[in-house]
């Protein structure tokens, strides 16, 4: 009789799924329905995933079967503390996000192709995560980013209609790679399970080199890795906010998760030290910071900016990956807690300020701080969080990062990490200036007579809970992410068990 | 002793959650707030202070393990002390000539909001017991003064705040790589001297200590990274720049001492560590840095016509003056370094009292007049001579007049740089430093000289004699305190040298038979007197000189300030490269693909030409097939008259068949009629033959009749099988043509779906999609099967 919490990753998935048909009758005939609904079904799914925890935490390794498709390969759940972890976050930004889009989307159309979208997509997202073997994961993995195709082209404008097919022609590009990967790992390995006690593959060979070309094309175009970022900078400006912070804060780490699962679980890494493949991941790394954070100097739009943010940073968590020792894993893992925080901060007061002004260039910011100062502190605070100034989590995960890198012995990277920083100074400050210090440009110089204008509290209190997260985990000495990463990556290392 | 106490904690906290106090109170009363700020800092200041007996005997140390992981760690020994209690006074102060200074500003809630905070960080940096919690308030106190900065808003406000703000964290982080070098090495950021243990661990001083030096050498202003100051000191509010003259840049100049003169110094100075001399040439490095930053600033200070500028120079040139002493201290080491770190400690203490002094006044010179320009302020002495008075007690102290408190400091640290070159060895280059020393001294006497003769002496403009020249009490009261300060230190240099000065270099590796030394030193002797003397000979020649050229007006050419040399293309060629290089290899990689998917189309319009010819063929059968089908219409309809013809034959038959009969019927009956007359008796027989006859006939007709119905029914069916043939020929026809239009249809309805899709006609083609894929399906086949066949079969 197996305990009640190994069917728990199924539910996890599996009810969203159950909840987005029931959405989709719901919503013909109540809107507010429809909004209950998708922020319930976010709540409980966030909910079940917290019950993982104290199994998790104990260091069980919880395994579901679902059914087998063919010897070997099966539709199967396997949940250990870096799944959880992820999923966690997950579920909690999605939880937020719902809320946020309840006040956000009302003026928008098409909401009743929007809520059944995205509780679908947290559905494939918690599917991916919980994902027990690589079919599944790939199952999820396109399930997720072609739905997520909808999101992108919300508005339906020429633009969004552009990015959104350069989207779809990048995730199928993708989605093959991954597929080549996975089924030279069966071939190799004869198993694509996550859960073998030992790596899949472990003589290096052109086959299997190849495959993890293949898996970093697949992974690192979610991720957006350099050079198959081209679709990140169009995708995630023109989705509707809330999807944006999802698109960034989330979905871009799906791919990142994806080559933690094919390093430390289909090859191993010790066979990774051996190999030295992961150099190929590192110079990559190295160019999508300096790429991403270079270029998001010269955006003049904010959320294209903050996309090119994503870029940068996503690189840092590319960057970690390949160090391959423990507090660079830490810092890595870490820094998917800390950018998914900081990242929908920033989409999320985007969003408001575009809903209660329709400013969208940075140069039209000027004096938004005064006219919505809650919004702009918020945005402050991510903001300095991603530079990396102490002591917000960016600057805690920039930290391990960076010791973890001088641990490997690589300065290099620290540096690397630094002078983007110093980037990331040069493209956040001047935003936040311009916006509590400089002179609205337009309609005359009306010091006085500007007029707070907040956006309403449903988008406020994600916005705020968010915020004070970038501090809190970055502050106190020993919060749940930090915790979290520091045993994933002990897990991780330790050769997944 | 080690005394672990929540107080420097305290120090940081009361100003801290006093800010926010302050701030919500600035929304109830302006009173209320400015009076809650004074007492925020005297309680801070109180606290400070009470940390004296501690660190008389020992140091104060509190640790939070584990906050932001790697754990926050105050450690308080009496060179912190000595800064934290030079801050606060300077902050007291500050505040209270604030409330008066800000009175008619914007945003003054905002102001001691940041004030404050900047309190609490700034004392966070001297308070830190390792690199982490200091570098933590050293970035702190870098964003939080930038509000103080930009106070006015003013475009150049903007500006000066960004070049503040920017070189702030490019600074930062040339200190966390600092840092990150030096942890990840000796596993340690602990503010003690362990020089064996760094060089132990391979660590090059040589490449880290310059990093801290970028680090906190912005922030105290070192050459050529000093150009934020002038900008910043211009912009900002006389309070801001008495506060980071006094403290701020101290600050920087507190992270300098303890890298330089304590990190890198050796924890057992008898056994000297391999590797150790190089720290002799990074001491002779900042003894340089320092020798042309009080060259420099004196130099630009000279040129300056707004008060606020020459003042910020001023601070630059001093600044220079205490880094040399540093320099000293690490160059001399062991043995002789007392003398160098004193004179530093010395000076920074007196630079702290007299420029604070010194910006008040032009403050308070500034409130009367809304302008601090030498060109247009004039004649200030007759109306106000008390602003005068403390100037000229503030230029006395910082000329190094005997009895002014910089003539004391100003002498060690003379002393320090004739002991660097009397025992330092094969450096004979440091002969030529002393007399740039003596230089940027007589240089600082001119530039004061001018500042006071263009503020205070010669005539008033017109416009300016209806001014309300009131000095509002407090502000005086404050001026008074610095001015009593100045003269109590000038005339007993000995108690502060002993009982401030001294203390403070415990915990430092330096012999304490140097400190021993500087303590007996009467300061008033021949030996230290004729050092100022020659200082003013060289002064007054050269005002003469530089007024008689008319040097004071002249405007240096652009290209010779270090900003428009070196920052400005430095950024432009960062921005550059980073930029315009990253962007455009951005877009270049995103054109590769835009490419990519115009070639695909370029190949896709073949497709669809073959598809379009398809179409054709299928169009064209359709046109066969009704081209068929009228033949067989036509050759039903020959087949029809065939039959019809083929009926009129039958009838025609028929009819010759009656003929014959009716010919036969005649026949027989002539016949008959032969036989009636041959035979009358068989005539019964005949006529029973003839109905036989008759009837056989009848019968015949019957066939004939019948066989023509036949006839009818047969061409009857003819016809409608040649009708439905026809109606059959109608329907392929109507199908093929609907067949056509579904193509069509469905042809167009693609076309349009895409052409949405795809949203201009020149980049994008549905069939990319499909095409992409199969191309890249087929090369990723083809490559896999020859991977395949390479592991396999060789």
């Amino acid at each position: 009789m197996p305990q009640l919490d190994s069917f728990l990753p199924v539910w996890i998935v599996m009810f969203p799924m159950v909840m987005t048909v029931v959405i989709f009758y719901v919503e013909q005939r109540s809107e507010k329905m429809r909004n209950a609904l998708a922020v319930a079904t976010s709540v409980v799914t966030f909910l079940s995933v917290l019950a993982l925890y104290p199994g998790v935490m104990a260091g069980k390794i919880i395994e579901f079967e679902l059914f087998q498709i063919l010897p070997n390969l099966a539709i199967s759940f396997r949940v250990d503390i870096l799944s959880f972890s992820l999923a966690l976050l997950s579920s909690f930004i999605w939880m937020l996000v719902a809320i946020y889009s309840i006040d956000y989307m009302c003026k928008e159309h098409g909401c009743n192709r929007y809520y059944p979208v995205l509780i679908i997509t947290l559905a494939s997202c918690m599917g991916i995560f919980m994902a027990g073997d690589l079919f599944t994961l790939f199952v999820f993995f396109e399930l997720m980013s072609l739905i997520s195709y909808v999101l992108v082209v919300h508005e339906e404008t020429i633009e969004a209609l552009r990015a959104g097919y350069k989207y779809l022609i990048m995730t199928i590009i993708g989605g093959l790679a991954l597929f080549f990967g996975i089924i030279i790992t069966f071939e190799l390995g004869g198993s694509v399970s996550l859960s073998n006690p030992v790596p899949l593959i472990s003589e290096p060979s052109n086959l299997a080199f190849f495959a993890f070309i293949s898996f970093l094309i697949g992974f690192g175009m979610k991720a957006g890795m350099f050079p198959l970022h081209v679709w990140l900078p169009d995708a995630h400006p023109v989705a509707p906010s809330p999807a944006s912070a999802l698109l960034s804060g989330i979905m871009l780490k799906t791919g990142a998760y994806g080559l933690l699962r094919v390093i430390f679980h289909v090859y191993g890494i010790e066979f990774m030290q051996e190999t030295g493949w992961t150099v190929i991941l590192a110079v990559v790394a190295v160019i999508t910071i300096l790429l991403g954070s270079a270029v998001a100097i010269t955006q003049e739009n904010l959320k294209r900016r903050l996309a090119y943010s994503s870029v940068g940073q996503m690189g840092y968590i590319l960057l970690g990956i390949s160090i391959l020792n423990e507090r660079a894993l830490m810092g890595n893992i870490f820094h998917i807690f800390s950018h998914a925080f900081m990242k929908s901060t920033l989409f999320l007061a985007a969003g408001a300020i575009i809903l209660k002004t329709g400013k969208k260039n940075i140069k039209d910011l000027g004096g938004i701080g005064r006219q919505m100062p809650f919004t702009m502190f918020a945005f402050t605070l991510a903001a300095l969080s991603m530079i990396g100034i102490p002591p917000f989590n960016g600057f805690l995960s920039k930290w391990t990062l960076s010791l973890g890198a001088m641990d490997a012995g690589v300065p290099f990277y620290v540096l690397i990490l630094l002078i983007s920083s110093l980037l990331n100074g040069l493209y956040y400050l001047p935003i936040i200036i311009s916006a509590f210090f400089g002179e609205e440009h337009g309609e005359g110089h009306q010091h006085q007579s500007i007029k707070i204008n907040e956006a309403p509290y449903k988008m406020l209190i994600p916005i705020a809970i968010l915020a004070i997260s970038c501090l809190l985990f970055g502050l106190l000495p020993s919060n749940l992410p930090f915790d979290l990463s520091r045993v994933a990556a002990e897990y991780l290392l330790r050769g997944g068990f | 002793m080690i005394f672990t106490s929540f107080l420097p904690v305290l120090a940081i906290l009361v100003p801290w959650l006093g800010a926010l106090v302050v701030f919500l109170a600035g929304y109830l009363s302006e009173k209320l707030r400015n009076l809650l700020a004074v007492l925020v800092a005297l309680a801070t200041c109180g606290i400070v202070l009470s940390l004296y007996p501690y660190v008389q005997t020992g140091t104060v140390v509190y640790r939070f393990a584990d906050l932001m992981s790697f754990g926050l760690y105050f450690r308080v020994d009496f060179l912190s002390f000595v800064f934290a209690a030079l801050f606060s006074l300077s902050w007291l102060f500050a505040t209270i000539y604030a409330t008066v200074y800000m009175k008619k500003e914007h945003a003054q809630n905002r102001f001691y909001l940041f004030l404050l905070l900047t309190f609490a960080h700034c004392l966070g940096v001297v308070l830190a017991g390792d690199l982490f919690s200091l570098f933590l308030f050293f970035e702190l106190m870098t964003f939080s003064s930038y509000v103080l900065v930009i106070h006015r808003q003013t475009p150049g406000a903007i500006r000066a705040g960004n070049i503040t703000i920017y070189m702030g964290v490019a600074g930062g982080l040339a200190l966390l790589m600092g840092i990150f070098i030096l942890f990840a090495g000796v596993g340690t950021l602990d503010l003690v001297p362990m020089l064996e243990r760094i060089l132990a661990a391979g660590i090059n001083p040589l490449l880290v200590i310059p990093l801290f030096m970028v680090g906190f050498g912005i922030k105290m202003g070192m050459a050529p990274l000093h150009i934020w100051m002038p900008r910043a000191y211009e912009e900002g509010p006389s309070p801001i720049n008495a506060i980071s003259s006094a403290a701020m840049l101290k600050a920087g100049a507190y992270g300098m001492i303890r890298i330089i003169g304590m990190v890198f110094t050796p924890a057992n100075p008898a056994v000297v560590p391999a590797g150790a001399e190089v720290i002799k040439y990074i001491g002779l490095a900042v003894i340089w840095l320092g020798i042309l930053t009080m060259v420099m600033g004196a130099a630009l200070a000279i040129l300056q016509h707004n008060a606020k500028r020459i003042l910020a120079y001023s601070s630059v040139s001093q600044m220079g003056y205490i880094l040399m002493c540093i320099g000293v201290a690490a160059f001399l080491g062991f043995e002789k370094g007392a003398v160098g770190f004193s004179g530093a400690m010395y000076h920074i203490i007196n630079h702290s009292v007299f420029k604070a002094a010194l910006f008040m006044v032009v403050g308070a010179v500034y409130l009367i007049t809304l302008d601090v320009d030498l060109s247009r302020v004039r004649g200030m002495m007759k109306k106000v001579p008390f602003l005068a008075f403390v100037f000229l007690i503030s230029y006395v102290a910082i000329a190094g007049v005997p009895g002014g408190s910089g003539y004391a400091s100003k002498a060690i640290m003379h002393r320090a740089i004739v002991y660097a070159y009397k025992y330092g060895g094969e450096f004979t280059s440091l002969w030529v430093a002393e007399k740039f020393y003596v230089l940027a001294s007589a240089m600082t006497v001119v530039y004061f000289a001018k500042l006071f003769i263009g503020l205070f002496l010669g005539n008033m403009r017109k416009e300016h004699l209806h001014l309300n020249f009131q000095v509002s009490p407090l502000i005086k009261g404050v001026l008074l305190l610095y001015s009593a300060a100045i003269l109590a230190v000038g005339f007993f240099p000995n108690f502060v040298l002993n009982r401030i000065v001294i203390p403070a270099g415990a915990g430092f590796s330096f012999d304490a038979y140097g400190f021993k030394a500087l303590k007996e030193i009467n300061f008033f002797l021949w030996y230290d007197l004729q050092e100022p003397l020659l200082v003013f000979a060289l002064a007054a020649l050269m005002y003469l000189v530089l007024d008689h050229k008319r040097i004071f007006d002249w405007k240096a050419p652009e290209w010779l300030s270090v900003e428009h040399s070196f920052f400005l293309p430095l950024s432009r060629f960062f921005f550059k490269t980073c930029c315009n290089f990253g962007t455009a290899f951005d877009s270049a990689i995103n054109r590769t693909y835009l490419q990519s998917g115009k070639i695909a189309s370029e190949m896709c319009k073949y497709i669809t030409v073959f598809d379009s010819s398809v179409n054709k063929v299928y169009e064209s059968s359709g046109g066969a097939a009704r081209r068929l089908a009228e033949q067989a219409e036509k050759f039903d309809g020959v087949i029809n008259d065939a039959y019809e013809k083929s009926g009129g034959v039958a009838r025609m038959i028929a009819d010759g068949a009656e003929q014959f009969d009716g010919v036969i019927n005649d026949a027989y009956e002539k016949s008959g009629g032969v036989a009636r007359m041959i035979a009358d008796g068989a005539e019964q027989f005949d006529g029973v033959i003839n109905d036989a006859y008759e009837k056989s006939g009848g019968v015949a007709r019957k066939i004939a009749d019948g066989a023509e119905q036949l006839d009818g029914v047969i061409n009857d069916t003819y016809e409608k099988s040649g009708q439905m043939a026809r109606q059959l020929a109608d329907k392929t026809a109507e199908l093929d043509s609907s067949l056509d239009e579904a193509y069509e249809q469905s042809g167009e309805h693609s076309r349009s779906l895409w052409e949405r899709m795809r949203g201009s006609q020149s980049d994008w083609n549905i069939k990319n999609l499909n095409f992409d894929s199969l191309l890249i399906a087929l090369t990723l086949g083809l490559f896999l099967f020859l991977l395949f066949y390479y592991t396999r079969f060789n």
